[in-house]
């Protein structure tokens, strides 16, 4: 049996929380706030410290972390970032040029990427259809050169779909684990 | 009241929070600095004037928002404040009334009664000052 510490990253409504919810199969730990400034993303709250929550995926159990999309909770990426082994990147298709965002996680988490996995996830696409595909692949490619990092497109209420994107994470971890392994 | 303005832009609510603090700062000796902010970590006011209080605004919102996390999960009722010992200093997270407010202190020593006491009334100033929605 493995243990993963997973962790969501993204902007501000990208879906980390929602995310969350509906894989935990415990109750979730959240630490959502009033958003005092609507104009930015309208939704009621937002996320000042952290999400958690776990899962098992037999035999493997899983823990799930999310982190604030804010730029000034930057310390708590900091401070979750370092035990995490894969990583989440999750952007909305409604955000203006969501590529961008996709650029300053990575860059913000290239730490992580490059000892861990990673995998991108493209919300909201029924809110906003968007041929933002291609140039996130491209985005992902030009920051991450030296690894494949798979895109998909998710709704983050969607358990089901959820799942696949974490497994398809814990697959990349596990394929990353094996490739040093057998290079050593 | 300025209905549809973020707090942190609202000018009723930062001068009222910065009024505050000024009191606070005259009667309470061992401050080293305060920031009253939104709950989601947006700076309203603080003193000192020079620097920024983002930062500290934004860790304070973090340390509420864990306090209530664990509060919650303990059933132990509502938060009423924090208050974090250091070597040499000492922070004081209290929420403003029943708004999505909430006051830092930092001190140079553990803060007594009357600091306390202090900054409940300081609170108490800047909730007098929230527009009822
Ligand atoms: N229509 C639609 N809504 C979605 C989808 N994915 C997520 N959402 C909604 O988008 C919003 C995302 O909000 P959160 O989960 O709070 O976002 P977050 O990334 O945690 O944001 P912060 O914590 O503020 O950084 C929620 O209202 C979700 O229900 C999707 O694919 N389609
Ligand atoms: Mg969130």
């Amino acid at each position: 049996m493995a243990e993963y510490v997973i962790l969501f990253a993204g902007p501000m409504g990208a879906g980390k929380t929602t995310a969350i919810r509906s894989l935990s199969e415990i109750e979730v730990v959240s630490t959502e706030a009033v958003n005092s400034d609507r104009s930015a993303v309208d939704k009621p709250t937002t996320t000042v410290a952290l999400d958690y929550g776990e899962i098992d995926l037999d035999p493997d159990k899983v823990r799930l972390y999310g982190v604030p999309g804010q730029a000034r909770f930057d310390f708590m990426w900091e401070i979750l970032r370092e035990r995490a082994m894969g990583l989440i990147v999750l952007v909305n298709a409604d955000a203006p040029e969501p590529e961008r965002h996709v650029h300053e996680q990575l860059a913000a988490f290239a730490e992580l990427a490059s000892r861990g996995g990673v995998v991108v996830g493209v919300t909201r696409y029924d809110v906003q259809r968007t041929d933002i595909g291609d140039r996130i692949v491209a985005t992902a490619r030009a920051v991450l050169p030296d690894r494949v990092t798979p895109v998909f497109a998710v709704d983050a209420r969607d358990q089901e779909q959820m799942r696949t994107l974490l497994l398809s994470l814990i697959a990349d971890i596990e394929t990353r684990q094996a490739l040093a392994e057998a290079g050593a | 009241m300025n209905a549809g303005l973020p707090p942190h832009r609202d000018p009723a609510i930062v001068s009222a929070a910065g009024a505050a603090l000024a009191g606070l700062a005259a009667a309470c000796r061992p401050l080293r600095a305060a920031v009253v902010l939104t709950d989601d970590g947006f700076e309203i006011a603080r003193v000192p004037q020079a620097g920024s209080g983002q930062r500290l605004a934004s860790m304070a919102s973090a340390l509420q928002a864990l306090a209530d996390a664990v509060v919650r999960e303990l059933r132990i009722g509502t938060t009423d404040h924090l208050q974090l010992l250091a070597s040499e200093g000492a922070v004081v997270v209290r929420r403003v009334g029943a708004h999505p407010c909430a006051l830092v202190a930092v001190f140079d020593e553990r803060p007594g009664a009357d600091e306390l006491g202090d900054l409940e009334a300081a609170a108490a100033r800047v909730a007098l000052a929230w527009p009822d929605v």
